[in-house]
């Protein structure tokens, strides 16, 4: 069943140089189109610019769409009146980056949780917040004897369970979770996305799971969309996407990540040129002017996401690479360090 | 190609002989490096007795996680540790002239005469080291004007010929390029440039590439990996293992303040010795090794200890699956050097056989 429907979206932010500036216009989501499947992870991929932030905000209601809805359980999120939207801040949360940003430095973890407890008339009187208090930490494996500190007496670990904890307080639904492992050392990290993972299956979570680390991805996702100047380019369920990116976007992203092993000589793309501004994005394929497969057209086309083998899509007018069954002919460059 | 010394350290690309190669290849050497915070009562040490090399032609790599001192440990070398901060132990480098200092000692007036000139530094954030008022070109030619006493326009024309060389295109009209006017990936070429404008013969980069997006890292680890020529020496200090498998021949372990492991990339990756790099590297999710989905990630228990509370005996004891009471919280670990040439910092390595790191990452969390 389909819980978020994202039809034809655009976001476009306006900037200004100065007061009487020059007025430059960013597009940072374009024509996107992508449903969330009740009880999935939709991870959402991609390098700086490339939207994917701005599409989570967009869904999580925290920026307007300049054009295209978004569909909640069939209603349109962006015309909630004020008790939808009330009602609507209950079933969707969302885990931010930063966990120094996004908790308020001045309350103490029992009132950041029973805030939302109290709005949303989840428990009534102390014993009943307190206890809700006490079973939320107990969920985020953090001890209730810390409730009356503040977030600067925790690790970075430990804030962003506590982020984790106060998205929860309401029994949501749907969680955004933007880079929410990216700050942490990576022994945290592990058990943060271990608790994640654990929490979705207990309370039976759909998750919108926003990150540029593709490994994390692999493991918490079960479908992936990967986007690139607000653009949609590739949409595959988790194995296919790894086994066989189709997109040469996808494939070079993937070839990108180093692995902790100087014996694996892995099939290298690197990627010539920078990111385009997305200011100036290019015409037609938004990837061309970095892909090694671009012919004359993909200036002219806008490829369109279309299915390209079950399950999956993508945005590439090349149907010899999209068909699945041509070899990935890649100009790759295997690494040939000698290794110690 | 590579050589075989009696360490058992391959060296690639090494075109020295075995038994000179260890005398003359040192450019820098950390003997017992230790970096005090505060003073008296409420001293507290945050960087303690590190001892490595750095060689000619090879890229020692520091790796550790937040707070490990490693970055403190790159920081000193430069002599850009604030005011608070002290060091004991010494820092010998061997000058281009041959002759040896103890950079540790120096008076402040003759630092200018290393930074730059014997030793160049790349900062994580291009953004927060280049200075913002100033074009690109001005900020390279000053290393010319400075240290090489060249004129404005000389200068100029040797700041273009470094972009070029970091892979900059268009280098002249980005002369005047503010860094403000940059992506990340080309002012961190930038701060290369500036890092080698003078030719020294060791790089510190501390976490380079962290700031990037994962394409354009791999392009500048390319421009990394190529500084290596001109037998440079270069220390990588990086959180992420990944990035160190791709540049680095040895590598030294950091956890709180310490040095737990040292050995050649291979041996540290593949087959650790010390329980804490064995988790480390079972900790990383790796799209090469995919695990089941949603099978739980390894992890370390516990958390890095805050310095006012380190432990008794071994600091990594309280996490580890390997610690034995009466002894690992209470006997402080010396460094001890096993068979291949690599150091280890554990009172049980012997015993601990040495972890494939894939069966380690594949037992998931029930370690």
């Amino acid at each position: 069943m389909t819980l978020v429907e994202v039809r034809e979206l655009h976001k476009q932010f306006v900037l200004r140089k100065g007061l009487f500036g020059k007025v430059s216009r960013v597009n940072a989501v374009s024509d996107v189109s992508l449903n969330v499947v009740q009880g999935e992870v939709l991870a959402l991929v991609g390098e700086s610019g490339s939207g994917k932030s701005t599409l989570g905000r967009l869904v999580a209601r925290l920026d307007t769409p300049t054009a295209g809805e978004i569909l909640y359980n069939g209603a349109n999120v962006a015309s909630l009146n004020a008790r939808q939207l009330f009602a609507f801040r209950r079933h969707v949360q969302m885990i931010f980056q930063d966990p120094y940003a996004s908790l308020n430095p001045h309350m103490r973890v029992r009132d950041m949780l029973a805030e939302p407890l109290q709005i949303h008339g989840l428990a009534r009187g102390r014993n009943a917040i307190g206890a809700r208090i006490e079973q939320l930490m107990g969920a985020v494996g953090l001890s209730s004897t810390l409730a009356s500190r503040f977030p600067h007496e925790f690790s970075g670990g430990q804030r962003q369970r506590l982020s984790i904890a106060r998205a929860l307080a309401v029994e949501p639904e749907f969680i955004v979770a933007d880079e929410a492992v990216s700050a942490l050392d990576v022994s945290t990290q592990a058990q943060v996305v271990n608790l994640l993972s654990d929490l979705k299956r207990k309370l039976r979570l759909t998750v919108l799971f926003i990150s540029h680390n593709l490994a994390i991805v692999q493991n918490v996702a079960d479908r992936v969309a990967v986007l690139y100047l607000g653009r949609i380019l590739e949409v595959a369920p988790t194995e296919d996407l790894f086994a066989q990116a189709r997109h040469p976007y996808t494939q070079a992203l993937l070839g990108a990540i180093p692995v902790p092993d100087p014996t694996a000589r892995r099939k290298r793309i690197v990627l010539k040129g920078e990111i385009p501004s997305p200011m100036r994005p290019p015409s037609g394929c938004v990837f061309r002017t970095r892909c090694p497969h671009a012919l004359a057209d993909c200036a002219r086309i806008v490829p369109p996401l279309r299915p390209v083998g079950a399950g999956r899509l993508a945005a590439c007018i090349r149907d010899d690479l999209m068909s699945g069954s041509a070899p990935q002919a890649i100009a790759s460059t295997t690494s040939s360090r000698a290794i110690p | 190609m590579q050589t075989e010394i009696s360490t058992g350290v391959m060296v690639p690309g090494a075109t020295h002989h075995a038994d000179t190669r260890s005398l003359d290849d040192t450019i820098l050497r950390l003997e017992k490096l230790s970096v005090h915070l505060g003073a008296g009562d409420h001293a507290r040490t945050v960087v303690d007795e590190v001892s490595l090399t750095i060689r000619a032609g090879e890229c020692t790599a520091l790796v550790g996680e937040s707070g490990s001192g490693k970055s403190l440990t790159s920081l000193a070398i430069m002599r850009l540790l604030p005011s608070s901060m002290h060091v004991s132990g010494s820092i010998v480098l061997r000058r281009q002239s041959g002759a040896q200092v103890n950079v540790s000692s120096l008076p402040r007036s003759e630092l200018t005469s290393i930074r730059g000139l014997e030793i160049g530094m790349i900062f994580q954030e291009p953004m927060t080291s280049l200075n913002p008022l100033l074009t690109v070109g001005e900020q390279i030619s000053e290393m010319f004007m400075v240290h090489r006493g060249e004129s404005r326009q000389v200068a100029k024309n040797h700041a273009e010929e470094m972009l070029v060389r970091v892979g900059i295109p268009e280098a002249r009209a980005r002369l005047a390029a503010m860094p403000h006017e940059l992506s990340g990936g080309m002012r961190q070429r930038v701060m290369i440039a500036i890092a080698i404008a003078c030719d020294p013969r060791i790089v510190i980069a501390d976490e380079p590439t962290t700031a990037l997006d994962v394409t354009i890292q791999a392009q500048i680890l390319e421009t990394l990996r190529g500084l290596q020529e001109r037998s440079r020496g270069m220390l990588f200090v990086s959180h992420d293992l990944g990035v160190i498998a791709e540049v680095a021949d040895r590598v030294h372990v950091m956890y709180a303040g310490q040095v737990v492991e040292s050995g050649s990339v291979g041996a540290i990756l593949l087959r650790a010795r010390h329980p804490y790099t064995m988790g480390l590297v079972a900790s990383v999710p790796r799209i090469d090794r995919p695990q089941p989905r949603g099978a739980a990630l390894y992890s370390i228990p516990g958390r890095v200890p805050e310095l006012a509370r380190m432990p008794a005996g071994c600091r990594f004891h309280p996490r580890c699956a390997h610690a034995r009471a009466g002894l690992c919280d209470r006997v402080v670990p010396q460094i001890e050097v096993t068979e291949d040439g690599g150091e280890v910092r554990c009172l049980r390595w012997r015993e601990i056989a040495p972890t494939d790191t894939l069966s380690a990452s594949q037992r998931g969390s029930a370690l």
